[in-house]
């Protein structure tokens, strides 16, 4: 108790001090954490992606052909329908198209509004679970029938019809086709990129380049798989069951030869599958993030320990005396590591509240895929915002660094001669 | 009480060897007030150091008490100091980011007491020192004599056999001089403490039972 008052107290006694230890360890906490959630952003269940730790992913694909020429894009609805769609293993098969640009919708007689539009098939509500306001997901049987139904999210209800609520079978255009609200649902955040969008309407009502929407996407031609596995231990399983129908599917289009790339991925292989004739390197992308860190961590250390050498050096004195009355060595350097402790926590804190302020601030320029769409505070969901594990984390990397920046300060103090400490 | 045998204290650098001590032999028995004088740099000081096992002896042994501090650990020689011994300074050092209760509570953190015992006995000797209505004062906000004052309750915090005082008023008015030499003084004849004094005073040398001198590390008288 008397190390922690007295503690502060030094901490009163030397803001400018104080004040630049804690906001070094408070910025490093803050970009960690920052860093952390961008990327957390991508991979954690949150939201309505409440499964992508038991979900599996194939968007891409190369076509090899017999006189070596290749083609290579995002997955096609051919491979979709004869390969991944006759799979046993997984619990549900979502199919959506990748992030299209803005369509025309409006209700008749109205003005033309802008809206994101995304063709998917009844299983996408299960891998991806919406919360509905009004109405329900539409069925197989409805997507089977080519039904033209949509789900809307509420702000696009209120932009098309004014209101977003009692809507349920009230019609609109799309591309001047007519379509029918099937459901309505809460906006789904930008951040998570394989559920967003503002309309949802049945993949089979999107034949191709000659429906409304088939001038932004043709399915036939860019679609995504979503394999929502029983659990992750599961995954194995469907990448075998998926390798050997693709082996038959590679069979059934002989010559040419089918490749997926190592797919399905894993959340975090599929938000960094670039490229369609690449497979990334997840090793160089957690050594990228390991540089990162270690030079958001090193910078404050080195300041830390130099701070932390220049403190205890006005604190000589203090030492001396506390010696001479029978303090330990250890007791030094005990007190010392205190202070560290407590520098840590208020950076800590200080910290948090600074990469709150910064991610409202800015998520637009910090979050990925989110350029095209303003992130406002309601679509930055709280478990994003706040992980208790990468807080937990980015607290203990710079304690322990705080440590480390103090111990040898803290050790070259306690054994500093008594006689010298109190001339 | 206290032995110095054979003493010997060098400082050496890379250029020069500087002799402080040379074949120092004392007894202090206890309950004795014993003053030491000699001009400056004559080795003083570093004799205090060494009774108060804040400094080692280049040769000879000290013996306080029956108990040797030679080959004595740095917890042991700690610990020993915690208990056996106050040490009052010319420049009081208390610590200045302590308020006056905690700067005489500290040597009672280190001897393990808990923090009500601690707060009662650190009450007790600031209220023997005259100070208790100062407890919650900075050491900033007290002039010189209250400082030493402060000083002397935390010397006696522990309730050392010995007290070493070095210069203890040095920094003080004749006035407050006074003061804390008859304090020193209670101290050795109400309590049987025995206090080693190092003064300039002749004055407040001769107030004590026996004047130890000193010159060029030697001791002379």
């Amino acid at each position: 108790m008397n190390i922690i008052k007295q503690t502060l107290t030094n901490m009163r006694q030397q803001p400018l001090l104080t004040g630049l230890t804690i906001a070094g360890t408070a910025l490093s906490i803050c970009l960690i954490m920052i860093v952390m959630m961008t990327r957390e952003a991508q991979i954690i269940d949150y939201g309505c992606e409440p499964y992508r730790s038991r979900t599996l992913y194939a968007t891409k694909m190369i076509l090899k052909m017999k006189n070596g020429g290749y083609s290579s894009g995002s997955m096609q609805m051919k491979p979709i329908r004869e390969l991944f769609a006759k799979l046993k293993s997984p619990e549900r098969i979502a199919l959506f198209s990748p992030m299209i640009s803005s369509v025309n919708v409006n209700m008749q007689g109205r003005d033309n509004v802008q809206a994101k539009a995304k063709a998917v098939n009844a299983a996408f509500f299960n891998v991806f679970p919406m919360k509905f306001i009004e109405g329900r997901a539409f069925t197989q049987e409805e997507c089977n029938s080519n039904m033209p139904i949509a789900i809307i999210s509420q702000k696009t209800c209120r932009d098309i019809f004014g209101q977003d609520k009692d809507l349920k079978g009230r019609t609109f255009l799309i591309e001047n086709h007519e379509y029918r609200v099937a459901g309505i649902v809460e906006d789904v955040s930008p951040l998570l990129t394989s559920a967003y969008s503002e309309i949802w309407v049945p993949v089979s009502t999107v034949p191709g380049v000659a429906h409304p929407l088939g001038n932004t996407v043709n399915p036939e031609y860019s679609m995504r798989v979503a394999l929502l596995a029983k659990s992750s231990a599961d995954f194995s399983k469907i990448k075998n069951e998926t390798e050997r129908a693709l082996a038959a599917y590679n069979k059934s289009i002989s010559p040419d030869t089918l490749d997926l790339m190592e797919q399905p991925d894993i959340q975090e292989m599929y938000v960094n599958r670039e490229w369609s004739n690449k497979a990334p390197d997840l090793t160089e992308i957690h050594l990228h993030y390991a540089l990162i860190f270690a030079i958001l961590l090193i910078v404050p250390a080195i300041n830390i320990a130099s701070m932390t050498q220049s403190r205890l050096r006005q604190r000589k004195e203090e030492i001396g005396i506390r010696r001479a009355f029978g303090a330990r060595r250890s007791t030094i350097l005990m007190q010392t590591v205190t202070e560290s402790l407590l520098h840590t926590l208020a950076s800590g804190l200080a910290g948090l509240l600074l990469c709150f302020a910064v991610c409202f601030m800015l998520g637009n320029y910090i979050f990925p895929y989110s350029t095209f769409e303003e992130i406002t505070d309601k679509q930055l969901d709280a478990d994003i915002l706040f992980s208790p594990e990468i807080y937990g984390w980015a607290l203990l990397f710079c304690l322990l660094l705080n440590l480390l920046s103090n111990i040898v300060p803290a050790w070259r103090a306690s054994r500093s001669n008594i006689v010298e400490a109190l001339k | 009480m206290i032995e110095l045998k054979e003493i010997g204290k060098v400082f050496r650098t890379s250029e020069i060897e500087t002799v402080a001590l040379d074949n120092v032999n004392i007894k202090i028995n206890k309950g004795e007030f014993v003053a030491v004088m000699g001009p400056s740099g004559c080795g003083k000081s570093t004799l205090l150091n060494i009774i108060g096992m804040l400094d080692k002896p280049t040769s000879g042994t000290v013996t306080i008490n029956g108990t040797s501090g030679e080959g004595m650990k740095d917890s042991e020689m700690a610990a020993f100091r915690n208990s056996t011994i106050g040490f009052i300074f010319q420049s009081f050092h208390l610590i200045q980011s302590l308020n006056v209760i905690d700067n005489v509570e500290m040597p009672l953190l280190y001897a393990g007491m808990s923090a009500k015992e601690r707060r009662k006995r650190a009450e007790e000797v600031l209220r023997q020192v005259g100070m208790s209505h100062r407890m919650r004062h900075m050491p900033s906000q007290l002039s010189g004599g209250q400082c030493q004052r402060v000083a002397i309750a935390r010397a006696m915090a522990c309730n050392p056999e010995i007290i070493l005082a070095d210069e203890p008023t040095g920094n003080l008015d004749s006035k407050m001089s006074a003061e804390i030499m008859q304090l020193l003084l209670d101290l050795n004849e109400k309590e049987g403490r025995t206090i080693v004094m190092v003064t300039h005073n002749e004055q407040q040398a001769r107030q004590a039972h026996r004047i130890i001198r000193f010159f060029d590390g030697r001791q002379v008288e």
